[in-house]
């Protein structure tokens, strides 16, 4: 990302010389020669503490041995990490870590995959002197839904306490006593409630904090991984995921260093399990009367194909799904229904994403995750990205704290990253757009907003229109030479904008003379039984749509409706048609981030029963109505898409395939090619290691690379060819006349966003996910609260058109007479609320 | 659930007011709750978290690391009696037997009124007076089995004892109280203060922490600087 | 001419006539395994009843035939099959796969896994001879005789000589194998 020239200086490491960049870390430089130096608390993500002293090495003219991991180099340096002396070093660190060490690996889950197992193996003792009682804890502790901790396994290495502070900012574990007592803790009876506990089992260098959903399920060797990318948001964390059997069991982050660094949320780690919920369609349904009778493949797609021929029809597609089946729906709609009306925005119904198109010439973002950390200040408009997009929340993170970019955040209310903003801009709902125009010209802000400048937006607050507000940020952007992140919500998103699945765009971002029906107006029409045939593809309107009744008018009377979908959802229990889905970790495809980076996901369980992917469905219902696509693979869509679509001609996906990461993902552990970074088998008091080894080979639990900066094909990942900016609108931006418009009438003005845990279709099928969602809950300014005579954790009834739901008060910062309520929890669906005009009434219950 | 008052309360902030970061008054504010309480309770440390924008965790693992903060119920007086190599040597197990026999409790045990707590100390630094013994972190000297028992006697019948330094031994919230204030300056006199706001004993007006005189009648007097 | 060899060959039979057999007439006869033939296997309990096996995967994990399929999962209080926190809630053994070499029970850490001399393992299905969890494992404890002659007491104070020490038999299945009553081979 710098510029600058770096100096380099010239390292010898046993013997080796190398150069390498002035001020790197020793442990890293010898790790990139193959060198690899024993190690618990040093992790790359993260700031060097050197507690464990397990990295200890010689270095010529030292007085003693330096902890490689917080030493950089300097010219000249001379480096021993295998010589009797810091191997001794080693060795005995070792023999001190295992004093109090349990030696459970036999009903430990790290077994097998644990560095203290494997460098004890390269590195330690045969034996140890130690022969009086280990000192003892409780054994497992639930510091929450997720994580499990066992304190007596710990070696002290700050790992998790680090990534609290340093990284999530959750500080929620601790290291608690002094002494020989030392233990991490979380307090009393806090759980660990942070989004991102997940990284810190990932982490751990022993059994200390594992999973509890992967508790005993299964060992290292019964794991078969694939590399993939996670399906719950746009910002497409690389991650592995491992099946035992057909099961998938787990899922770990991949480090990818310009997207996720080395984390994933928890959502993304621990929401999986829908995949083999019971109640996952398996079969193609077909309406036989009121209910459903199971059928062929063929038959369903024979009756649906019967029905889509002639008449007006419109097609929704979800936001989950892959690029290849945003283009097969396209294609679909486009050449073989010859329909205008598709779209892809449910939730964020009427999020303005072609307004970038006039500026740039692509619809998304022009900024990659990465100009965020060389940014010099970074301007926030949208939702929580801590609920809607957890990573990203890292990185902006990341950016402010340390890469000392100032931080502008324009919201209603309060945001996490207000805790870390150089200016925060409370505004009503709707009112973005007057503040965004305001940005540049009022102080201290215009002083703050210093190129390079990201600007960052995301569609906030469904069933409302948005394009005022992006186009006023596109305007701040571009008069300061910025670049920006248009994140679209969901995995799928990105997809569906760059292949056309949106009224007015065809694939390549192509605008049409004559756009077609939005989601709403396509609704709309069916709600008046104007419209003959619906497909929804992997959507479910109902409960996402931010208008419940009209999307449920709508699929009732709507002519003929095909649905594809994983499971019965409320939208594919009114269909006549349900063609079964195919979940992510199932699937050969690929997915467009808020970056619009590609990366591919690889297969790894079989989808239950007929189940197939919805690009296939598109193919079989092609064909069914005479236009034979031909495709019978991943690699023909592909064919198809880099001759159809002007952005993606260069587009060689084969390059985007990953090499299979090892089940045991150890970042410790060398590689393929290096057979020996565990430096040599050290001769203890008990005799060589690996002695009583039943292979007595060297340990190699990966060949995934070392180094986290592992992606060559990384420039090849955005799509090329982007056509040029059209001219600019004269005047698009009418700051305050469009925005204001929708929020007339009584009562507060409801500002609703998605939480990260919700009733969507696939995090709910999650048990221990869903037993964190925050229920119903609404936020109020305190001066309307005092109004109200109502405080924290009061119920409240709140009332819009015929609907009325309770929940509990939460006085919050957030601009006055607006509520805040989550979109989609239990006993509160703000689809309901929203569509009775977007205002609610509040009394007390 | 707050264990600090509204008036507790603006007593911290006096004392957040001293340190140009919130997160440095972490310790006087636990020794504040520990005035209160006698001990460092969760509500306690939950108050401080909320005081000065921590988690609880974090106030938890800043207070468990210091012995002076206590984590369990302690009595009004603690009675620490060395038990390392000099002390041992002119027969401090037989005035820690006293105490235990006096008391009715174990090391590390308070007595059920409340009154007293006992534990075996590591050294003193205070070798020159072996076998040493501190109550409420105030020194004694050349303690003699019977000694303890006399002074357990008299602080029981509420009477005043001195230490070696010629200070009177307090109760240990009022020390826990002048530790989280030291060095402010209260609207009202701290006894006052500390009577209005906690109740009990009030501290000589006159007392900073870590004051120690030199007092005659001791072998070698305490050089600059406080060494043994 | 062909005299000298037809005595030549009847020599042979003759002599043979009277050596004693090597053959059996197994079933009727059968011949105990050597002590510590390797034979199918069986999860031992501790003395309190608790099952030894704490579903650790060890085994499967050194299993070369990829035999034994284990599922861990964790003990409650009310609900406890081990001590300690994890134990097997599927244990497989599949002898249409296994080739008795062993190496599991070397791999057990807590000797629950044990190999007994039973080597008649037929069945009429494949499913038959994937031996669960029920099957393999044992009522009571397993009295073993260990051998060493002599051992220290609990409290290494003193040396105890063992009863039958210098052995190592299976005490679960001695009515299976009549002892050969022809040579009394393995019949210790």
């Amino acid at each position: 990302m710098t510029q600058q020239q770096t100096e380099m200086v010239t390292v010898t490491i046993n013997g080796q010389q190398v150069q390498a960049e002035n001020g790197r870390l020793l442990i890293d430089v010898a790790e990139e020669m193959g060198i690899f130096v024993p190690r618990f608390c040093y992790h790359p993500g993260m700031k060097s503490v050197a507690v464990c002293r397990m990295c200890l090495v010689k270095v010529e003219g030292m007085p003693k041995l330096v902890p490689s991991c917080s030493t950089p180099v300097a010219d000249g340096m001379v480096v021993e990490t295998d010589t009797p002396e810091p191997a001794g070093a080693q060795e005995d660190m070792l023999e001190f870590l295992l004093i109090n060490h349990p030696l459970d690996c036999p009903i430990c889950d790290r077994g097998g995959e644990c560095p203290l197992q494997d460098q004890t193996y390269a590195h330690g003792p045969g034996s140890s002197r130690f022969v009086e009682p280990k000192r003892t804890y409780e054994k497992a502790l639930d510091i929450s839904q997720l994580v499990v901790l066992d304190r007596e396994r710990c070696v002290l290495c700050w790992r998790c306490v680090r990534f609290s502070d340093e990284v999530a900012g959750d500080r929620f574990i601790q290291l608690v006593d002094r002494g020989s007592g030392t233990q991490i803790l979380t307090f009393s009876d806090e759980p660990f409630d942070s989004y991102f506990s997940g990284n810190t089992i990932q982490i751990c260098p022993v059994g200390a904090l594992t999973a509890s959903t992967y508790r005993f399920v299964s060992r290292p060797w019964d794991l078969k991984a694939a590399p993939s990318v996670c399906s719950y948001c746009s910002v497409g964390c690389p991650t592995t995921n491992e099946s035992r059997g057909d099961k998938l069991v787990r899922v770990q982050a991949l480090p990818n260093e310009n997207v996720n660094d080395f984390w994933i949320c928890d959502k993304g780690r621990f929401g999986f399990h829908y995949v083999d919920a019971k109640d996952r369609l398996s079969t193609p349904l077909v309406r036989d009367g009121d209910d459903f009778r199971s059928a062929t493949w063929g038959e369903a797609v024979a009756a649906a194909a019967e029905k889509l021929g002639g008449g007006k029809v419109g097609v929704i597609a979800g936001g989950h799904l892959t690029t290849e089946d945003a283009f097969a729906i396209q294609r679909l709609a486009r050449k073989t229904i010859k329909t205008p009306h598709l779209d892809a925005r449910i939730q964020d119904d009427g999020a303005a994403y072609e307004r970038t198109l006039a500026y740039s010439g692509v619809v998304g973002s022009t900024a990659t995750i990465n100009d965020l950390d060389g940014a010099r200040s970074i301007v926030w408009v949208g939702p929580d990205p801590k609920e809607v997009l957890p990573v990203l929340y890292l990185r902006l993170r990341k950016a402010v704290l340390d890469g000392g970019a100032k931080l502008i955040v324009v919201s209603p209310r309060r945001l996490s990253l207000d805790a870390f903003a150089t200016h925060v801009i409370r505004c009503e709902p709707g009112g973005e757009a007057n503040a965004l125009s305001a940005l540049t010209t009022t102080a201290p802000v215009k002083d703050d907003l210093a190129a390079p400048l990201v600007a960052c937006w995301s569609p906030a607050n469904p069933g409302r229109e948005t394009g005022a507000d992006l186009d006023s940020l596109l305007k701040v952007a571009v008069e300061k030479d910025a670049r920006w992140l248009v994140c679209a919500p969901h995995a799928g998103s990105q997809g569906m904008l760059d292949m056309g699945v949106h009224p007015a765009l065809e694939s390549g971002y192509r605008p049409i003379d004559e756009p077609g029906m939005d989601t709403r107006a396509m609704l709309e029409a069916a709600a008046a039984g104007e419209l003959d045939a619906l497909i929804v593809v992997g959507a479910d309107p109902i409960s996402d749509f931010p208008n419940r009744n009209l999307a449920q008018a709508a699929m009732e009377k709507v002519g003929f409706s095909l649905v594809i979908e994983l499971f019965p959802t409320e939208t594919a229990r009114l269909a006549d048609v349900v063609l079964p889905s195919t979940a992510a970790p199932e699937i050969e495809g690929t997915l467009t981030n808020l970056e619009r980076r590609l990366q591919k996901l690889e297969p790894l369980t079989k989808s239950p029963g007929t189940a197939r992917e919805p690009w296939r469905a598109m193919a079989d219902l092609a064909r069914a109505m005479d236009d034979d696509w031909k495709w019978t693979s991943f690699a023909d869509v592909w064919a198809a898409i880099t001759k159809e679509v002007p952005t993606h001609q260069d587009l060689d996906v084969a390059a985007l395939a990953q090499e299979v990461p090892p089940s045991a993902l150890q970042y410790e552990s060398g590689t393929e090619e290096q057979p020996g970074p565990r430096g040599p088998v050290v001769a203890g008091p008990g005799g060589q290691y690996p002695k009583g080894h039943r292979s007595g080979a060297p340990f190699k639990t990966a060949s995934w690379p070392l180094s986290w900066e592992l992606r060559q094909f990384e420039a090849k990942q955005r799509p090329g060819h982007i056509p040029d900016a059209p001219e600019a609108p004269e005047e698009k931006v009418g700051a305050g006349a469009d925005a204001a418009a929708p929020m007339s009438g009584e009562g507060f003005v409801v500002y609703a966003g998605r939480q990260i845990y919700d009733e969507g279709a696939m995090v709910s099928r999650s048990s221990v996910l869903h037993a964190l969602s925050k229920g119903a809950f609404v936020e109020l300014n305190d001066e309307d609260a005092k109004e109200l005579d109502v405080t924290d954790g009061d119920e409240v009834t709140l009332t819009a058109g015929n609907n009325e739901m309770t929940a509990t008060v939460v006085i919050a910062d957030i601009s006055k007479g607006a509520v805040f309520v989550p979109y989609d929890q239990k006993g509160l669906r703000a689809n309901e609320l929203l569509g009775a005009g977007g205002r609610v009434k509040v009394a007390k219950a | 659930m707050s264990v600090l008052t509204d008036e507790m309360r603006s007593v911290a902030e006096q004392i957040v007011a001293k340190y140009p970061n919130r997160r440095s008054a972490a310790l006087p504010l636990l020794f504040l709750v520990q005035s209160v309480e006698g001990h460092v309770t969760d509500s306690g440390m939950r108050d401080v978290a909320d005081i000065l924008g921590l988690t609880p965790a974090e106030v938890l693992a800043t207070g468990s690391f210091y012995t002076m903060l206590k984590k369990k119920p302690q009595g009004e007086y603690l009675i620490s009696v060395c038990r390392n190599i000099s002390c041992t040597h002119l027969g401090a197990h037989k005035v820690f037997d006293a105490a235990r026999e006096k008391l009715g409790i174990e090391p590390g045990g308070t007595t059920p009124d409340g009154r007293f707590s006992l534990e075996a100390a590591e050294c003193l630094a205070t070798c020159d007076g072996a076998p040493s013994m501190q109550i409420n972190y105030e020194d004694f000297y050349k303690v003699t089995p019977s000694e303890v028992v006399e002074i357990i006697d008299s602080l029981a019948a509420g009477k005043d004892v001195k230490s070696v330094a010629g200070e009177t031994v307090r109760p240990a919230k009022d020390i826990a109280f002048e530790t989280a204030t030291a060095g402010l300056d209260l609207p009202h006199e701290t006894a006052d203060t500390r009577e209005r706001l906690v109740g009990g004993e009030s501290p000589p007006s006159d007392m900073a922490p870590g004051h120690r005189p030199v007092v005659p009648g001791i072998d070698a007097p305490p050089a600059e600087g406080g060494g043994s | 001419m062909a005299l000298p060899e037809i005595l030549n060959g009847m020599k042979v039979v003759i002599t043979n006539v009277f050596k004693r057999k090597e053959t059996i007439s197994y079933p009727e006869v059968r011949r105990q395994p050597y002590p510590r033939f390797k034979g199918r296997h069986i999860l031992d309990r501790h003395p309190d009843g608790l099952e030894k096996c704490i579903g650790c995967e060890l085994c499967a994990g050194a299993c070369p035939a990829d035999a034994i399929y284990v599922v861990g999962a964790e003990n409650t209080p009310e609900n406890r099959f081990s001590p300690g926190e994890r134990y097997a809630q599927i244990y497989q053994i599949n002898y249409l796969r296994c080739i008795f070499c062993g190496l599991c029970v070397e791999a057990c850490p807590t000797e629950a896994l044990l190999m007994t001399t039973e080597f008649e393992l037929s069945g009429d299905s494949r499913d038959e001879l994937i031996y669960t969890k029920e099957q393999l494992i044992v009522d009571a404890p397993i009295i073993r005789h260990w051998p060493a002659k002599t051992e220290y007491s609990p409290d290494r104070s003193e040396k105890v000589k063992i009863k039958d020490g210098g052995m190592v038999r299976d005490a679960r299945y001695p009515e299976n194998f009549l002892p050969d009553t022809r040579t009394g081979k393995g019949s210790e």
